[in-house]
């Protein structure tokens, strides 16, 4: 919950990133709701500022929370090689 | 980051024996047959809790144990399962597994995986059998063709939850994520994410929640499952649970005698590898029965949870803690009310005032504090449920137990105390005291006996009562008992009060009781000890044919007795008036010196010694003449005696203080306590003082 | 506080502070580690049955102590009890646990540093058993001090004096 914070300001940073933004999410073991919301916030953002995004990788933990609350979908985690 | 877990392990130990004692209660009250489902649901909530904290603090061998109690409770729950008699005897089985292991876990020792194991068989096959045979007659969905009719065109019930976060849902430490996870556990859940209300990434507060979701559960699963998931954020989130697709109750055309579970087990014990008895389809469609979606219910817990949301828990040392300091306030504010006395001037009397003041307020912080420690008696009634049962299912006999008082509260200690010695009376009653039913009935009494507990407030003492209404007790059996033990000569004529009293002697019930059910060999005499260990006593009254009483008397709390001082010389002495009779003035001519036995004095027809507090003290007296001094008669464990003084000086609450912390036991004397102007001053023990009288006289 | 070596403060291991005591012509020794408090004489609660010495019961800040007296513990002549007559409230290890008392003595006079090598033993009295509480002797500025061992001199008495009475368990099996 205390990463929550730093990983906001992190995406903020890489909103207005221009070009293909890469998110790398095979080293996540744990997460929680609070982190998956502004992952699906940057998701939505990026979306509708028309800006590209990729995920690298997903982790088993980080699939299974996702699909859990039912954010798989918006979080476009599907599209993601795991 | 990581947790020391077990700094959690007290609590839960604390909670789960609690939430154990709890089931056992609920257990006892529930009907055969008709079972009241609230009670259903507070045993499964221990369960359901202990299997949660078990697993969370890696005690697997509890958390697999409960798991599958769990899996019996809820076809309880849900109604599939009928409850018998063997149902609820396995359970409460279960209830004396769970405290075993997890007094195992708390000791550090290993747990008797043997007994677990049996019992957890006992539990599976009861589960297997009732599943087996439905499982016929219900098929999956998948299989429609054999579903009743009635019910095949509908879907499936199912439940709708709508769980709408507050946003300061997940600041309070709750994760969405954790509970549907849990939901994910019950069954299949279809879950539908609303993030309409989410902001812009950079309006984020990290830890607002801006999350809803509406998830779809299957109907098997019962409300009560689903509603626990969510206990925790109860107030941190709008929760709606509702019923879909419902079939309207179809009742069975004809009701089918329902399989016994007895009868099932022992079926399938016999020929595990037969077929399962096929059930008549009219019992399938199981859960349909009483569905809750007409109260779509908020956030509140169920009524059967405890109400403790206003409380916490504090360690005992704390409150003891707070008691000395405030004994130590108590002692101050008594100099400082004595100092203030003594001025004069202006202020004198303003100072007075605010003194009064203090002394008020202190004497309610007292009470208050005194409060904390109090504890209904239910505490320890609570148990005799169970072991009046197990007696009475032991010895053949019927008999019912009446619990009154239970509110009555009482000092946790005396509370912790107090318990083995009214076991101890309880299975006199139900081993000696009730008689068989047809004995009963052939003495026109109800075949069923009665043992009544009850407890009451009586003055600044609780008295607890333990009654049947059985045979008495036997006269001339204690007669000829304490004959051949020497106790009392051949021709002694006693009194009935006399009779009575013999049994509480040392040496009266040893050697015919060690193979019965009164425990191992302890008799009354030990009861009695422990009682006035507590500074109370016991008395006993008994009607041949009618039953018996015993009532026990204790002090409300050990750690303030209400006393009156009394002067020897110098010295003042405080006696507790519990055991205080009368106080006189003694004449010359009543008092008379009898051989052997020293000074004696007529007291109600009685001829009652007199102890001489200076000898027995080695103070020096004001004075040595009896009439010019006073005399307190005091009674203990049933003898009464003169306590000779210089003078009565007040009666007053004070507190106890052990003189065994740094010095030791004396006998004839309690303990100590601490005067408003600082002394020391010795609480008498008059039982003791009077056997300490009697020795010496005797020598 | 005085030392008589300042040599001695570097063996901080094998030097203990020790506070003396008047009683009589001797001075008396004991580890101040076990010393609670020292306080002015004020009158005891007598209790019955006790051996002579034990004057009777102190209240020192709400526990009820037991005092002393070592000038009649030690068959020393009686002192009058003055306003200057002090009570050293000090801890004895018993097999029971912790016990706090007072000893009555003639006067406080000092805390010292003792250095183990320097303490002799006590030497044999000839009296059965009357050195088995004392740790040793040693000389502290040209007096010599006699090193008590409290716990055997206090401490098994007042364990001896408890008559374990307590009440029996009940056995009562939790069926």
């Amino acid at each position: 919950m205390a990463d929550a914070g730093a990983l906001k300001s992190a995406l903020c940073a890489l909103l207005s990133e221009d070009g293909t933004v890469t998110l790398e999410g095979a080293a996540v073991e744990r997460i929680d709701t609070a982190a998956l919301q502004l992952l699906a916030a940057f998701v939505r953002d990026r979306r509708l500022a028309g800006a590209a995004l990729r995920w690298q990788s997903v982790s088993p933990a980080m699939h299974s929370a996702a699909r859990t609350l039912g954010m798989d979908t918006m979080l476009a985690l599907n599209e993601a090689g795991s | 980051m990581t947790v020391d877990l077990t700094q959690f392990h007290d609590a839960f130990f604390e909670e789960s024996f609690e939430a154990l004692d709890a089931m056992e209660a609920a257990l006892l009250k529930l009907d055969i047959g008709a079972p009241d489902p609230e009670l259903i649901n507070t045993i499964f909530r221990v369960a359901h809790s202990i299997k949660g904290g078990s697993a969370t603090f890696g005690f697997t061998e509890i958390a697999s144990f409960t798991h599958s109690l769990e899996t019996l409770l809820d076809e309880l729950r849900s109604g599939t399962m009928p409850v018998t008699d063997q149902v609820s005897d396995t359970l409460l089985k279960s209830v004396d597994v769970m405290r075993a292991m997890l007094r195992a876990v708390q000791a550090k020792q290993p747990i008797d995986a043997q007994r677990v194991s049996d019992l957890q068989f006992d539990l599976e096959v009861i589960i297997a059998t009732k599943n087996a045979a439905p499982a016929a007659a219900t098929p999956p969905a998948a299989a429609p063709a054999a579903v009743p009719a009635a019910a095949s065109p509908a879907p499936p019930p199912r439940w709708q939850v709508r769980f709408r976060p507050f946003r300061e849902l997940m600041a309070r430490g709750n994760d969405p994520l954790r509970m549907l996870r849990e939901l994910h556990e019950l069954g299949e859940v279809r879950t539908q994410i609303d993030a309409q209300n989410l902001p812009p990434l950079a309006d984020i507060e990290p830890q607002d929640c801006h999350l809803a979701w509406t998830l779809e559960l299957p109907g098997e699963i019962a409300e009560e499952a689903i509603r626990q998931v969510f206990d925790w954020a109860e107030g941190d989130c709008d929760l709606t649970i509702e019923r879909l697709g419902d079939v309207p109750a179809v009742p069975p055309a004809h009701k089918p005698a329902e399989p016994t579970v007895e009868g099932i087990v022992a079926e399938t014990l016999a020929a595990p590898s037969a077929p399962p008895e096929s059930a008549p389809a009219a019992s399938a469609p199981a859960p349909a029965a009483t569905p809750r979606s007409d109260t779509p219910a908020k956030t509140e817990s169920g009524p059967g949870a405890p109400g403790d949301s206003g409380s916490i828990r504090v360690s005992v040392d704390k409150i003891d803690e707070l008691m000395n300091t405030v004994g130590e306030l108590v002692i101050t504010q008594a100099m400082l009310s004595q100092l203030g006395g003594q001025f004069e001037g202006p202020q004198a009397e303003q100072l007075r005032a605010g003194l009064g003041q203090l002394e008020r307020n202190m004497r309610e912080l007292q009470e208050s504090v005194m409060r904390v420690r109090m504890l209904p008696i239910s505490f320890v009634f609570s148990r005799f449920p169970r072991m009046v049962r197990d007696l009475a299912h032991r010895l053949g006999k019927q008999i019912e137990l009446k619990l009154t008082g239970e509110q009555t509260e009482l000092d946790k200690t005396v509370l912790e105390k107090i318990g083995d010695p009214l076991v101890h009376l309880v299975r006199n009653c139900i081993d000696h005291g009730i008689e068989p039913p047809e004995k009963r009935i052939a003495a026109g009494k109800p075949a069923a006996g009665t043992v009544h507990l009850d407890a009451a407030h009586r003055g600044g003492n609780i008295a607890v009562e333990v009654s049947d209404d059985g045979g008495g007790l036997d006269k001339e059996r204690i007669l000829a008992k304490a004959r051949s033990r020497g106790l009392i000569g051949a021709n002694d004529t006693l009194s009935d009060a006399e009779i009575y009293e013999l049994i509480f002697l040392p040496g009266f019930s040893t050697a015919e009781k060690t193979t019965d059910l009164s425990g191992r060999g302890v008799g009354m005499d030990v009861v009695r000890r422990n009682v006035k260990s507590l500074g109370g006593k016991i008395e006993v009254n008994s009607e041949s044919g009618r039953g018996s009483r015993f009532t026990i008397t204790l002090p409300l709390t050990l750690a303030i007795v209400d006393g009156q001082s009394v002067a020897v010389g110098s010295e003042t002495y405080i006696v507790p008036l519990i055991s205080i009779v009368e106080s006189m003035q003694l004449k010359n001519g009543n008092v008379s010196r009898l051989s052997g036995k020293g000074e004696v004095f007529s007291f109600r027809g009685d001829y009652l010694p007199i102890i001489r507090l200076h000898e027995l003290f080695g103070v020096e007296p004001r004075t040595h003449e009896l009439h010019e001094g006073l005399v307190v008669v005091a009674e203990g464990d049933g003898c009464r005696a003169g306590l000779f003084v210089d003078d009565l000086l007040g009666q007053q609450q004070v507190v106890i203080k052990s003189l065994e912390t740094n010095y030791g036991h004396i006998e004839g004397i309690s303990g100590a306590t601490i005067l408003g102007d600082g002394s020391v001053s010795l609480i008498l023990d008059v039982p003791g003082l009077i056997r300490v009288a009697s020795m010496r006289a005797a020598a | 506080m005085s030392t008589n070596s300042t040599g001695e403060q570097q063996h901080g291991v094998e030097s203990r502070q020790v506070l003396t005591f008047v009683l009589g012509n001797e001075t008396y020794g004991v580890d101040i580690l076990r010393v609670q408090e020292i306080r002015g004489w004020t009158a005891v609660t007598k209790i019955p049955h006790a051996p002579p010495h034990v004057l009777g019961v102190l209240n020192l800040r709400g526990s009820i102590v037991p005092i002393v007296d070592l000038r009649m513990r030690f068959a020393l002549e009686r002192a009058e009890y003055t306003a200057i007559t002090v009570i050293i409230v000090m801890s004895v290890v018993t097999a029971s646990g912790r016990r706090d008392f007072g000893v009555v003595v003639d006067g406080v006079s000092d805390v010292v540093d003792v250095n183990a090598a320097e303490v002799k033993p006590a030497p044999e009295l000839g009296e059965r058993g009357a050195t088995e509480y004392l740790l040793g002797l040693v000389t502290v500025a040209e007096r010599m001090v006699v090193l008590l061992d409290i716990d055997r001199l206090i401490g098994r008495e007042l364990t001896a004096i408890v008559s374990a009475e307590d009440a029996e368990p009940l056995a009562a099996d939790a069926a």
